[in-house]
């Protein structure tokens, strides 16, 4: 997002939620400290009236993680250094856990993020989807040019196996976050993943790309069986 | 906005057949009433559309760039539906 400090960046995430309609909204670097329900339903709209927030760290990071309380029933929350997760009733088949998160950008604590991914699960039982700015890659062609960290991508690579999860490929762009230069670079830092058994519970969800509009990073819309989007 | 006056215009300038002066009046502003609503909805309605093409233009040529260098025309035709929402 780049920071929702000044009004006209946070109105500007209203059209895109009116014209997706979604039901849960993640958004990372939120740069701020903190955040009222007043805020997030002037931003997003009146039925978003529950929600998790990570503060920013000063004015880095930052996670706001909300949801239509009338549509989606959250047994419980909790919040890392990292990431948000939310444990949500399903109407049909057993509840299930979303965890929106912000990848940190340096070295030495993207190994604690994904410690921190590793605790999670090992708390949160079930079905499992996990998405948001990993701010790490795991292929070599998730990037547009050849300065890529091998180790890191190796470490990442290793944390997907270990913990079961799946990609939910996304339909449209290739990379979603481009650093706005005339020849830009290009990553694919933004993902969303399902823990194995989730995708046998539902087999049928898309990801898609949208038009980054306002931000660096472009949108993601996941769609489930059970209507449930997220970011 | 653009095209209002002259919206206000025509509908004012329209022929009335009344001679009484708040007949008058009472008529005109009724029809101008009428006559913006739909000016407004129509103006609205193309306005939605727009910008809807503009995001679908964005979102395309980001596509595009994932895969190769855009042309200067793209580049341009990139700036200006970003102008739209923008400006």
């Amino acid at each position: 997002m780049r920071g929702l400090n000044r009004k006209a960046r946070r109105d500007s995430a209203r059209p895109m939620v009116n014209s997706i309609n979604p039901d849960v909204v993640c958004l990372q670097e939120t740069k701020k400290e903190a955040i009222s329900g007043r805020m997030v339903i002037s931003m997003l709209g009146s039925d978003f009236d529950q929600f998790v927030v990570l503060p920013a760290d000063g004015t880095r990071g930052g996670i706001l993680l909300a949801w239509r309380g009338g549509v989606c029933h959250a047994l419980s929350s909790r919040i890392d250094n990292f990431s948000v997760s939310v444990h949500f009733e399903s109407e049909e088949g057993p509840s299930w856990w979303f965890t929106g998160l912000y990848g940190p950008q340096q070295d030495d604590q993207k190994i604690m993020f994904l410690q921190e991914l590793h605790n999670i699960r090992q708390d949160c039982q079930g079905p499992w989807a996990i998405g948001g700015d990993f701010n790490l890659i795991y292929m070599a062609e998730d990037k547009n040019n050849a300065n890529v960290n091998r180790a890191m991508m190796g470490w990442f690579r290793h944390f997907l196996d270990d913990m079961e999860l799946n990609e939910i490929p996304l339909l449209g762009r290739k990379f979603t976050w481009s650093n706005d230069r005339v020849t830009p670079t290009l990553v694919g830092l933004d993902r969303v993943f399902m823990a194995a058994d989730r995708e046998q519970v539902i087999p049928d969800c898309v990801l898609q790309s949208a038009a980054s509009m306002i931000s660096d990073h472009c949108p993601l819309i996941l769609g489930l069986m059970e209507n449930i989007q997220g970011k | 906005m653009e095209g209002f006056l002259h919206e206000v215009e025509c509908s004012w300038g329209k022929p009335v057949a009344a001679t009484c002066p708040l007949q008058l009046l009472s008529i005109k502003l009724g029809r101008l009433s009428r006559d913006l609503q739909s000016w407004s909805q129509n103006k609205l309605g193309s306005v939605k559309l727009q910008l809807g093409y503009a995001k679908e233009i964005i979102h395309r040529l980001e596509i595009a760039q994932d895969s190769r260098e855009l042309s200067n025309e793209e580049d341009g035709l990139g700036a200006n539906s970003r102008d739209m929402y923008w400006p």
